[in-house]
């Protein structure tokens, strides 16, 4: 027997007082020598082991849906101990999710889940809660004074022009529910009618915005589901509540159902710069995106901006595969990005001329004749001819006397996907010139791949023809194809070199590498979407790929992912019934309150109209410039027209912190601005500046069932929670509903709160069902079976796709169903009067309005089918929106003689915000080991007083860059840009808004950073009036809020300091054919999410200059810099190391 | 053995050294520089003083000590293994004395530096120690004065300057929040979890270094070889310090017999022996880095009876 050392002295001890040296003996033979050498062996005592896997003892578990804004929606498990939860675990439960006909998901997507997750507690339990409901103290003595007209002397005494520095008071949930009603109905009021009319005039309002609120108060509300499909019932239960606003506007302004109108509904997608707005353009879908595990299947894996390793985490381990089953990886971006140590090569760029690229590589293709023309005649817009002279597509109805469009209305067109008479009319069919017949020959959307082949038709891709148009008029008409052999004249290799800065060599071997390598993927993101022309970046991609048949083959395609932003997988069609409409817009005026139901009989019908916040972003206005050629010009659409805002209700969502240009909002719109409601789990810079703010569950502390799927997956997944709410808190449907009720209270009208019958009866669980029994991605389905475990882990099962993994365009490749475009085809042109107006009818390269070193916004290009409109804006122009709609066209050995006025002002670096690693988004970033990550900067001990909090923000600069501005590593710098606009408009040195509002933070050396290219990651907690007066005047310097304990991530300002909104007008057509979102439809012009401004943050140019050392207490260098491990300060052995001299390998024998 | 194999055993004698906080003993290595078996020839005398104290305080017990000469005992830098160190204080003086029920020791060395702070890693404290055999020898049977041999167990008394500062409580420099007080650390969800049974760590563990207070600045430990160091589950030893004018002045004092087999017992009129050691945190002193008396020094414990 071997007893251990403590075993051994308690045996002793317990034979009583005596010393008994003889025993001893028994001890000393439990003691191993050392020689053994083994610490296992002589370890005197290991019973003290068991408190830590007793750590791990648990009392229960339940799984639950990490579901923030990054495509994953991870299903994790949580382990609870005493009615705590403790501890989260990955639930590798994938395997096991089915779909109604037994097909199982592979077990590959093991493992999930990321760091944030795992610290989801943290956040929980954490201090940074939103505990109780909240309000504003000025805006509750408004309400409570009875709501007087908000002049400026009043504005100024309820604070509506100082939120941040009002006082926020503690409400009870009963209490908040009234004043949130009596706001809404005095707001609604007050702008309904001619007279509300009249008061927005008077409060300058452009005529545009007011007309489009048809004399309805509540079009002035502004609702966001934030990132709704992240909880299908509780978040975009926010556009529920928006179309119940037709009842209160019918009570309001005395009008019917056919009159009545609801709110606004804020959109999501876009407003955060995650789409890729080009894609439409191309295809009609809103995007295109396939399931994680389809990387597996390229062979050719391209990152276009985009960097799967940092920001996509739980999925990344798919294009890792792609490594070790012999793809080629490449990565194209501006910086040394994580994602480049993976590829096989990595094509530096200077930023936003990745269009140029696409196309100098395009060019290549054509010009070795390395593309599959049968593709391109069968799914390409190639072949359609287009008339010189106006460069429109050429309509059958152009030439062909009493053409009257083909009978397509048994073709998939109609039958799959819901167009209609109206639109056929409006879009006609198109001309081919035929080889077979030597003849041009209509064609219609239908005649694409086989279809077109069986009709006989042999479309020519080259030569110019006259045709004579029905008026008698000879024309001139070109194949696409021949025209883009002249539209890629300005895009050779020396030319594309000079623009992009790309290694020739590198050029043309992806140019080969795409021509000889199938299927090829192109990837990309915010890296991409995030600047202004991203519309031409993401069409620029598509064209390699159209030209060599690399679309709608599993791993084959151009995707993007940023935002898991897809409401239409739960899209309703003719066969099926609403789907998601039947939540989101299900008619108040004829509720279906029968519980048993089926989800078809619920009638939908849409009072609301989506929204941009971008409008608000940029002032409150629509893109309206006084042009010296055409006079006042309004470049935003009808269809994309926004309205006044003046009650703004968000949820999961940190309008605030994440609005680009944020202390512009703060200090100059959102005093226009008459009632801020926020509804969130933490507390953001949102609370700070709203009136009121609700505190809601977190996705552990759900009472009841929330549905959530993704964009990059295929999982429906449904869940609860399993701990009760740590603080009085509620679900985000709850809150709505409670809403509603009071409201309906008030106006007298039940109708209100019936829109939330069963959820007040606590029987959500009717609605999830209607969505599920209506949509055709789950159609079959019935929850219960779901939250059985069915299909699997309870709460899962596949959603109903063709293939698996989903494949865009797989049917229209296989199946030679049209794309969902006017003319069914991918487009690698337009023409909308708008793309030939602004010279974007071909896919062409365009400096950026501001982040250029050139003439803004110019168009490189010297075809003469590029016919842009300048409007008579001078070169000389510096106003952001003068830069935003000047379409000025000039060849490249010109545009690289031309300046712009900020580089020349020495505004020379661009500035890029990606999303950190550590955070989604704005999401943790108030968690403190999180924030100890994200920087170079992170201490809990806060050594160093200055730092805001026990992390710090972080800019990355190229070293040299930082020496030559005589900044060293670790320093404090500030980051300015255009001073015209930023850091708000009307900023004076000395007003102390400014100084919350110029952004300050520390400075990295990071050599992966080319010389005028820095970072910094985006979304971190803003710079507020109230953490800056924490900051200066607190003992221990933390940017604490008094009130709110909101905790600021920077000392002062923000990224938000040197964005702004940008107005691009390509996002605001009218005109554009495509499919809707969410339903088996077409429509023109805009839609939130889907056609509209994107968001394109990365659009600036900044400036940098020192504020302070980076030393303890702002005493010179900071430490770690000193230490010879850091760059561009590296001691001997360091240097030694990088050269790989620290191993030498001696030649054998 | 081939140069490799010694140095190969010399790296891991290290990584044992400094993890388990010993004293090495490798009797087959001794030599020059080694340590002697032999004990020293003049003993510790432990007087006897009728005076009972109500309450530890140095000043008292140097008073009573005052009248006698201190004992003084040379030290010298650890030198018989991996990682050898220490050296910097070479002479500690003792005096001793006992009531018949509580023994006291007394230390004073010279140190200009106090370290009491222990931090951060960099950071190593000030301390002192003394080594009793659990069993009486003889020079028949006399065995290591480090850490004592396989059938030789030994109790030590270890004495932390670090502790000793520890009783200040919240403004004591030991305390987090007074080496950082501008902190933020989430102490609200760590208390959440923390107050959970089962899951406190090192102090749900027993873990003295771990606990989130003190009884004692001195730890009672047991060994029996280099690499067995043990705490106590009992911790008997009390001890009280101060630093003044580049000196520790420590007393040590404990119930002459105990309850417990693994501790010393003492008796009047008990002829027994004793090894020190003592660290200079400031001069890197830590583990097996230390000053150490290298031979057996004798004790007397004074008989009531005179």
């Amino acid at each position: 027997m071997r007893l251990s050392r403590r075993q051994f002295l308690k045996v002793a001890a317990g034979t009583g007082a005596a010393v008994v040296l003889a025993d001893n003996a028994l001890a000393l033979q439990t003691l191993q020598p050392i020689a053994d050498l083994n610490p296992l062996e002589t370890y005197p005592e290991r019973g003290w082991e068991k408190i830590y896997r007793n750590q791990y003892r648990y009392d229960s578990s339940f799984t639950f849906v990490c579901s923030p804004n990054d495509t994953h929606a991870c299903r994790l498990r949580a382990f609870v101990r005493n009615g705590v939860a403790v501890r989260i675990e990955q639930n590798y439960d994938v395997d096991r999710y089915a779909d109604l006909f037994g097909n199982k998901a592979t077990p590959n997507w093991h493992p999930r889940g990321c760091l944030k997750g795992y610290t989801l507690l943290r956040r929980v339990y954490g201090p940074y809660r939103l505990r109780y409901p909240l309000i504003r103290k000025g805006w509750k003595q408004w309400a409570d004074d009875g709501f007087p007209e908000l002049t400026p002397e009043n504005k100024a005494r309820y604070k509506f022009d100082a939120r941040g520095q009002d006082e926020i008071v503690k409400i009870s949930w009963d209490d908040v529910n009234t004043y949130i009603a009596k706001g809404m109905i005095n707001i609604a009021q007050t702008y309904s009618g001619p007279e509300g009319a009249e008061r927005l005039r008077e409060q300058g309002y452009s005529p545009e915005m007011i007309e489009d609120m048809h004399e309805a108060g509540t079009r002035t509300f502004k609702l966001r589901g934030g990132m709704g499909l992240l909880g299908v019932f509780g978040k975009y239960g926010m556009y529920r509540l928006s179309n119940s606003l037709a009842i209160l506007d019918s009570r309001i302004r005395g009008v019917g159902p056919e009159k009545a109108l609801g709110g606004r509904n804020w959109s999501n997608y876009t407003w955060h710069g995650d789409q890729a707005p080009g894609h439409p353009w191309v295809h009609g879908l809103q995007t295109s995106d396939c399931d994680f595990n389809d990387l597996r299947f390229s062979k050719l894996l391209i990152m276009d901006g985009k960097n799967l390793v940092e920001n996509k985490m739980a999925d990344s381990h798919f294009f890792i595969e792609c490594m070790e089953r012999g793809a080629k990886i490449v990565v194209i971006s501006p910086e040394y990005s994580p994602a480049c140590s993976k590829a096989d090569y990595w094509m530096p760029i200077r930023p936003q001329t990745d269009a140029a690229l696409f196309l100098g590589i395009s060019k290549i293709i054509i010009d070795e004749k390395l593309y599959d023309e049968d593709f391109v005649k069968k799914f390409t817009d190639m072949p359609l001819l287009v008339r010189t002279d106006n460069l429109r597509r050429l309509r059958a109805a152009d030439i062909f006397p009493g053409y009257k469009n083909q009978d397509i209305s048994r073709g998939p067109s109609y039958k799959v996907q819901g167009l209609t008479d109206q639109q056929r009319e409006i879009i006609g069919d198109f001309v081919v010139w035929d080889l077979k017949s030597g003849a041009a020959r209509a064609i219609t959307r239908d005649d694409l791949g086989e279809k077109m082949v069986a009709k006989g038709i042999d479309p020519s891709l080259s030569g110019k023809y006259e045709v004579e148009t029905v008026d008698g008029e000879k024309i001139e008409v070109m194949p696409l194809f021949e025209m883009y052999l002249i539209h890629l004249e300005d895009y050779d290799l020396d030319t594309v070199h000079q623009i992009t800065q790309s290694p020739k060599d590198l050029i043309v071997r992806l140019a080969h590498d795409i021509a000889t390598i199938k299927p090829v993927a192109i990837h990309n993101g915010e890296g991409v979407n995030h600047w202004f022309h991203a519309t031409e970046t993401n069409r620029s991609t598509y064209l390699p790929l159209m030209l060599t048949g690399n679309i709608g083959l599993p791993g084959a395609g151009s995707h993007t992912w940023a935002g898991n932003y897809k409401a239409g997988l739960f899209q309703g069609s003719s066969w099926t019934g609403p789907g998601f409409a039947g939540w989101v817009k299900e008619d108040p005026f004829n509720l279906n309150l029968n519980p048993r139901a089926h989800g078809k009989k619920v009638k939908v019908k849409s009072y609301v109209k989506g929204e941009e916040p971008a409008y608000w972003n940029h002032g409150d206005i629509p893109l309206t410039v006084q042009t010296p050629k055409s006079g006042r010009k309004v470049f935003t659409g009808k269809t994309h027209m926004p309205t006044p805002t003046k009650v703004i209700f968000v949820n999961n969502v940190n309008l605030i912190n994440n609005a680009k240009w944020v202390y512009e909002m703060l200090k100059n719109v959102n005093p226009k601005v008459e009632l801020i409601i926020t509804a969130d789990i933490n507390v953001t810079a949102t609370v700070e500046y709203a009136d009121i703010s609700l505190p809601a569950n977190s996705w552990v502390e759900f009472e009841g069932l929330e549905v959530t799927a993704s964009c990059s997956n295929p999982f429906l997944q449904i869940w609860k929670g399993g701990i009760k709410p740590v603080h009085d808190s509620r679900d985000d449907i709850d809150i709505l509903a409670n809403i509603a009720v009071r409201l309906s209270q008030l106006v007298k009208d039940d109708r209100i709160a019936e829109m939330w019958k069963f959820v007040l009866e606590g029987n959500r669980d009717i609605y999830i069902q209607r969505m599920l029994e209506t949509s055709t991605t789950t159609k079959g389905y019935r929850l219960k079976d779901i939250m059985k475990g069915k299909y699997g882990e309870p709460g899962v099962a596949l959603l109903l796709f063709r293939t698996y993994p989903r494949v865009p365009f797989w049917e229209q490749i296989k199946d030679s169903i049209p794309f969902y475009t006017d003319n069914g085809r991918l487009q690698a042109y337009s023409d909308l009067p708008e793309a030939i107006e602004y010279g974007e009818n071909f896919i062409v390269h365009r400096e950026g309005p501001e982040a250029t070193p050139y003439l803004p916004n110019v168009i490189v290009s010297s075809n003469p089918y590029v016919r842009p409109d300048d409007y008579g804006i001078p070169h000389d122009a510096e106003h952001w929106d003068e830069r935003t709609v000047r379409n000025v066209k000039l060849s490249w050995h010109k545009v690289k003689e031309s300046k712009n006025f900020l580089w020349e002002k020495g505004y020379q670096f661009y500035c890029v915000t990606p999303k950190t690693r550590h955070r989604v988004h704005s999401q943790w970033s108030d968690t403190d080991w999180n924030l100890i990550w994200d920087s170079n900067f992170g201490d809990p001990y806060r050594m160093d007083k200055r730092s805001p909090g026990v992390g710090e923000h972080q800019l990355h600069i190229n070293p040299q860059a930082a020496k030559d501005l005589g900044i060293n590593d670790g320093d404090y710098v500030y980051v300015d840009a255009n001073p015209a606009d930023r850091p708000y408009i009307g900023w004076k040195p000395n007003d102390p808004f400014y100084k919350v509002s110029r952004c300050m933070l520390r400075v990295k050396y990071n050599a992966a950073y080319p010389y005028n290219f820095t970072m910094m990651k985006h979304a971190a907690y803003i710079a507020t009036e109230r953490s800056v007066k924490a900051h200066e005047t607190r003992a221990d310097g933390r940017a604490l809020s008094e009130g709110t304990g909101y905790q600021a991530n920077l000392r002062y300002g923000s990224q938000q300091s040197f964005t702004r909104n940008w107005h691009m007008p390509m996002h605001q057509t009218d005109s554009m054919f495509h499919k809707r979102k969410a339903e088996m439809a077409f429509f023109f012009g805009g839609e939130s999410d889907n056609h509209a401004l994107n968001t394109v943050p990365k659009e600036t140019l900044v400036k940098i200059t020192k504020a302070e050392d980076g030393g303890l207490g702002g005493k010179g260098i900071w430490e770690p810099a000193q230490s010879g491990f850091t760059p561009a300060a590296e001691n001997a052995q360091m240097k030694r190391y990088l050269s790989g001299k620290f191993v030498e390998i001696e030649k054998e024998g | 053995m081939d140069f490799q194999a010694r140095m190969l055993k010399g790296l891991l004698l290290g990584f044992f050294i400094t993890s388990f906080l010993s004293g090495p003993l490798v009797a087959q290595e001794e030599g020059d520089e080694g340590l002697s078996l032999v004990p020293t020839e003049i003993p510790l005398e432990v007087h006897y003083i009728d005076k009972h104290l109500e309450t530890l305080d140095i000043s008292t017990v140097e008073d009573i000590l005052f009248p006698y000469e201190p004992l003084s005992i040379s030290l010298k830098g650890q030198n018989v293994s991996n990682p050898y160190g220490g050296g910097s204080v070479n002479w500690i003086a003792m005096k001793a004395f006992h009531d018949g029920e509580w023994i006291y020791f007394q230390f004073a060395w010279a140190d200009n530096t106090r370290d009491e702070k222990v931090i951060k890693h960099e950071q190593h404290r000030d301390a002192v120690a003394i080594l009793f055999p659990l069993e009486e020898f003889s020079e028949d049977s006399i065995f290591s004065p480090r850490m004592g041999d396989l059938d030789k167990p030994v109790n030590i008394w270890h004495w932390k300057a670090d502790w000793e500062e520890a009783f200040k409580g919240a403004g004591s420099v030991n305390q987090l929040e007074a080496q950082y007080p501008d902190a933020a650390l989430d102490e609200q969800t760590e208390r959440i979890f923390q107050e959970l049974d089962r899951s406190a760590g090192g102090w749900g563990a027993g873990n003295l270094l771990s606990a989130p207070s003190r009884e004692s600045s001195v730890e009672s430990l047991n060994a029996a070889k280099f690499g067995t160091l043990t705490s106590q589950e009992h911790q008997d030893v009390r001890g009280h310090a101060v630093w003044s004018r580049g000196r520790w002045t420590v007393v040590m004092t404990r119930k002459l017999s105990t309850l417990h087999v693994d501790d010393t017992q003492m008796f009047p009129g008990q002829k027994s022996y004793f090894s020190l050691a003592v660290w200079n945190g400031s001069a890197g002193d830590l583990d097996g880095q230390k000053s150490v008396s290298d031979r057996w020094h004798p004790l007397e414990i004074e008989t009531t009876t005179n």
